[in-house]
């Protein structure tokens, strides 16, 4: 076994460095397993993720670091926690959207799910409209085609 | 850029599968791609259940309704079962209106329910005692209870779902309309599937009809792999698909209802299939010589008086005797007695019209005097020969512990990998369970356990019964089989619980080719 307090280096898409402990990085499956396959330089490359995310990334595996030990899962640390989770993702849509993408580049799956509740959360009660609305997306249907999967979804509008 | 345009398919069904039904449902409407992320969410049948034991009528139903529509689900049919001191009509309007106008929902008023909790998620296995008072009314005693929903709902992609009730016109004939039953049944399943034959039934009888003769037909008319189930004799209210004119309650009674499962005949590529699996847990134990009645004399369709010898004497029993010595006989006081009587009857089909079938009915046993045994029910004949039959607890845990054995092989082999995100292919096997079990089994064990020790996690959702349907060619088995005998058939039992649960097939990866 490895000693906790051994250090790896990240680096970001746009080359900045990040020197972070072992079992925070390794909360990523990605680079634990890239880790432990030896592939490792001076550096572990992160390629898709730039600097300021990946930033954001760590700080939140630092903050989650001790949620599997037992203090951790600890009522008063575990709702301290999700607070501050809750706080995390109080971002732009495009900073939401670009952390969905490094959990799921570093396979994070703690992150993965809040960021992904998170996206779920700002649909719920929404129509439609609503929904392309604030996600800014385009209807490619054609009224007829519409009219149908509306159809087939009807009970739920009546 | 950025947004949605940048996560592929399986986040956004990350995103998507944690919706409520209702948003998901605005989201399947969003753009081609999201719709066709929203089909592949709901590849796999899903059950959703949940109980509620909020004694105000309008919560209870909301907190039920809310919880089974918390997850994406697109519902096909609902079934729920409620106390007897809520509204049949109030309860099932909410339900029909939350759930729009083309789901076929029944609504049935319960002696208890069983399932998970709502709001803490815990099981509740609860059997409500009704304790009638001299004048036909509930006393006030039972007014605390009596209040709460079970409510199961069904999305099973491969499968059409529609209600088909037993009707009794209002004027003219008032005589059940069976054929007629037989016939919808008939015409629906080959309108969807193209055979006669439907994938399950489940059913729900009106407590002032006696089923037996429609489920002798049905019996007959099914093959032994159609499951059928349900409650045989309490109060429903019940909505069709199709709203048709044909089954107008104005001019109709509802002796029955009917939520018939058949194979839909366009069944999209890779999708699985859905197939109903039955176990039974008997609770009644026979016992003493066989007897054959000698007359019958039925006092309208309520009761029936009977004499009876010893099979192959011709004495005529003191049935009060007879009575007072089983009663000696027996440990158990409070146990309910039966008679199990083998009818051989002839096949309902035309081209068996001359053979006979064997069928086992079960009637209480009301009580006797020197001569005239007097029991519940209607349909016994001169030369029917029966047995005794009383209720039994150690009968009813050691048969339920079978039934937790014998579904316990629809456990897969190795704990497969579950996608969390959607219900995929990895899960096949098991998805939910409804389960019919008898209100005179007692409070002394949990009936659920054959399915949810079996099955932990999965929707489960039970109705505490007056008498419970289920198809079973073994009841009389030990009996029948010393004589050489086919075994009887039986579809309407006492103090049994019937275990139906659903179990998925994916579809065969050989399929794809060509």
């Amino acid at each position: 076994m490895e000693s906790t307090s051994k250090k790896v280096t990240l680096s970001s898409s746009d080359g900045r460095t990040f020197e972070v402990e072992e079992a925070v990085a390794f909360q990523s499956q990605t680079i634990k397993h890239l880790y432990e396959a030896g592939c490792t330089g001076d550096f572990i490359p992160v390629p898709n993720v730039t600097g300021d995310i990946l930033s954001m990334v760590l700080r939140y595996c630092e903050k989650h670091v001790d949620s599997d030990t037992a203090a951790g899962k600890e009522s008063f640390y575990v709702n301290k926690l999700k607070g501050w989770d809750a706080l995390f993702v109080k971002v732009d849509q495009s900073i939401l959207f670009d952390l969905i993408l490094a959990a799921d580049f570093l396979n994070i799956k703690s992150l993965m799910d809040l960021t992904c509740k998170t996206v779920a959360s700002m649909m719920k009660g929404k129509t439609t409209e609503e929904i392309r609305g604030t996600f800014n997306i385009k209807n490619d249907y054609t009224p007829e085609a519409e009219e149908m999967v509306r159809r087939e979804n009807q009970w739920a509008f009546e | 850029m950025g947004g949605f345009a940048a996560v592929n398919d399986d986040i956004l069904q990350n995103i998507l599968f944690r919706l409520p039904t209702s948003s998901f449902a605005s989201a399947a409407c969003v753009s081609k791609s999201w719709n066709k992320v929203c089909d592949r969410v709901l590849t796999c049948p899903k059950l959703a259940s949940a109980l509620s034991l909020n004694p105000s009528l309008p919560d209870a139903v909301k907190e039920a309704l809310d919880k089974v529509l918390s997850k994406p689900i697109r519902p096909q049919f609902a079934i729920a079962s409620i106390g007897l001191q809520f509204s049949l009509e109030a309860a099932h309007q909410i339900i029909t209106e939350r759930l729009g106008s083309k789901v076929p929902v029944v609504t049935n008023a319960a002696c208890g329910i069983i399932g998970r909790d709502a709001i803490t998620n815990t099981m509740r296995e609860v059997r409500w005692h009704m304790i009638p008072a001299e004048d036909g009314s509930v006393s006030r005693e039972s007014e605390e209870f009596n209040r709460g929903i079970v409510l199961i709902v069904g999305y099973l992609p491969g499968l059409k779902v529609d209600a088909i009730p037993l009707l009794r016109p209002k004027m003219e004939h008032r005589i059940t309309m069976v054929d007629r039953f037989m016939m919808d049944i008939r015409n629906y399943t080959v309108s969807v599937s193209g055979s006669v034959i439907p994938a399950g039934v489940i059913m729900f009888g009106d407590q002032h009809i006696d089923l037996t003769p429609v489920l002798a037909e049905l019996d007959c008319v099914m093959p032994e792999e159609t499951v059928i189930a349900g409650e045989a004799s309490s109060r429903f209210v019940c909505k069709t698909a199709r709203n048709s004119e044909e089954y107008n309650p104005d001019l109709y009674f509802f002796d029955a209802v009917a939520l018939v499962f058949a194979k839909d005949k366009n069944k999209p590529p890779g999708i699985g299939e859905t197939r109903f699996h039955a176990t039974l847990s008997t609770g009644v134990m026979p016992f003493g010589p066989e007897l054959k009645a000698i007359s019958v004399t039925a006092k309208g369709t309520e009761c029936s008086w009977l004499t009876a010898s010893m099979n192959g004497y011709h004495q005529i029993l003191d049935s009060q005797r007879l009575l007072d010595d089983i009663s000696e006989e027996m440990d158990d006081e409070a146990a309910d007695l039966y008679i199990g009587v083998i009818q051989k009857r002839p096949s309902s089909l035309e081209h068996e019209k001359m053979k006979l079938r064997t069928y086992l009915a079960f009637y209480e046993v009301l009580g006797g005097d020197e001569e005239y045994l007097v029991v519940d029910g209607v349909g016994i004949k001169p030369g029917d020969t029966f047995l005794f039959y009383h209720s039994d607890s150690a009968t009813a845990s050691s048969s339920c512990l079978n039934a937790f054995e014998k579904l316990k092989v629809l456990k897969p082999a190795a704990s497969s990998s579950r996608n969390p995100y959607s219900n995929m292919d990895s899960n096949s096997g098991v998805f939910g369970g409804l389960l019919f079990s008898s209100h005179y089994r007692g409070e002394t064990y949990f009936d659920s356990f054959p399915i949810y020790s079996n099955f932990p996690g999965t929707p489960l959702a039970g109705i505490v019964c007056n008498r419970e349907i289920g198809r079973d060619s073994t009841a009389a088995s030990m009996w029948q089989e010393a004589k050489e005998e086919s075994p009887a058939r039986c579809s309407l039992h006492v103090c049994t619980t019937v275990y139906l649960v659903f179990v998925y097939v994916p579809p065969s990866p050989n399929l794809y080719i060509n």
